[in-house]
């Protein structure tokens, strides 16, 4: 008979695990012996791309209230473009209250209308992260003195660079054992057009810095990293950096 | 490491369970976890006879089937782990299979902690069913619905978005 049979419940774990996140959730159905078995993996990618966002918020709470790992170790969502702000970040407490490791967050939406969202609070105070990559533009206002990121080893940003330069600043300084750090920054509205980058930890950096308009002549970045190793900046309108 | 007082075996004969042996050198039998394990408990004890690791939970065709794999892998050892080459090379190896071989073989990599074949074998089983029904899962698994309607449909109904 060519079929799969007698495998041990480790084996299925590992068989559960390597299945998307939905598909993992699903065989939940199969029988009895099946039903929980998912609730052990640790790492989650949701794409709600596509789903409307009732169904999407009801997925991920299900996901997240029947999983019993508590340490995830990946958590990887992009939530769907009729997301309202509110629900997502309660939703991101939610998961942020699992002591996730990595998380990344995508919203496909371009938020075109200013002010883009500030960077969500749960994120900012979640102090288990090891990994944070916010694919979408956030403005990086941060409330003073709540962020400590104790175990960030790598940080992935894509943020509205701010009006003071001494908030990127602050937020570097928050995360003591940083080692990469990769900056996806809007040019804008920042009226200081000068950067510190001070991480004696760091190893690795990119920059990545664009701007819309053709009004923005001259900035500085002072980098101040002793232990880097792999600098890469690029800045798409071609100044020459200093 | 095994300091350099100690001896330095070249191979191993491994022994299924229907009795056939299997010269195996070193350097690919260090593709499993358990045949590196008693490679180096034996190197420490000092002895320079050649050693027979029997292997009482996988058949002389399963044997056969890791081996090759072993031997593949032991060829990229110096690799990363992203050679292209490679990949292409244990998806066309898991390819061929059954059902009912890809069983025994992802058994027989669990047993003999070769965690990369395991791993390998597990995304490709789960690749396999991903897009199946829940009644073609069943089948492949050999799994016998154990619900009553009643539960199955409260399952249903609880997870309306798992099951479209």
């Amino acid at each position: 008979m060519d079929m799969i049979s007698n495998l041990p419940d480790h084996i299925i774990v590992h068989i559960i695990f390597s299945l998307p996140t939905e598909e993992a959730v699903r065989t939940s159905i199969l029988s009895l012996r099946w039903k929980y078995l998912w609730n052990d993996i640790t790492s989650i990618c949701l794409r709600g791309c596509e789903n409307d966002p009732d169904k999407f918020a009801n997925l991920v709470g299900h996901v997240l209230d029947n999983c019993s790992s508590s340490s995830f170790l990946s958590f990887e969502i992009y939530f769907p473009d009729k997301m309202r702000l509110p629900r997502l970040n309660a939703l991101i407490s939610n998961a942020l209250s699992h002591k996730i490791e990595k998380l990344t967050l995508k919203i496909n939406t371009w938020f075109s209308r200013l002010p883009a969202p500030p960077l969500p609070k749960c994120a900012l105070v979640c102090s288990t992260l090891v990994a944070l990559n916010l694919r979408t533009c956030f403005d990086i206002l941060i409330p003073e003195s709540i962020v400590c990121f104790p175990h960030l080893k790598s940080l992935e940003l894509c943020v509205i660079l701010p009006k003071q330069d001494s908030v990127l600043q602050q937020l570097l300084c928050s995360c003591p054992v940083l080692e990469k750090l990769s900056l996806s920054g809007y040019l804008d509205f920042c009226e200081v057009r000068k950067f510190d980058i001070c991480v004696p930890t760091l190893r690795k950096m990119c920059l990545y810095l664009e701007y819309k308009g053709d009004n923005l002549s001259e900035y500085d970045i002072i980098i101040d990293t002793p232990n880097l190793e792999h600098l890469s900046i690029t800045d798409i309108h071609c100044l020459d950096l200093r | 490491m095994a300091s350099s007082s100690s001896s330095s075996l070249s191979r191993v004969v491994v022994k299924s369970s229907d009795n056939n042996l299997f010269v195996v050198n070193k350097k690919v039998a260090s593709q499993s976890q358990l045949l590196k394990q008693c490679i180096d408990n034996m190197e420490e004890k000092g002895t320079n006879d050649v050693i027979l690791i029997p292997l009482s939970n996988v058949t002389s065709n399963i044997l056969t089937l890791v081996l090759e794999y072993c031997e593949k892998h032991a060829d990229f050892a110096d690799d990363d782990n992203n050679n292209q080459e490679l990949k292409q090379w244990d998806h066309e190896f898991l390819k061929k299979f059954d059902y009912a071989t890809l069983n025994s073989l992802t058994m027989a990599a669990d047993y003999m902690v070769t965690k990369s074949l395991l791993n390998l074998c597990c995304q490709f089983i789960a690749d396999s069913i991903k897009d199946l029904t829940v009644q073609q899962i069943r089948q492949i698994f050999d799994i016998k619905n154990d619900f009553t309607p009643q539960e199955e449909a409260d399952i249903k109904n609880e997870n309306a978005w798992a099951f479209r």
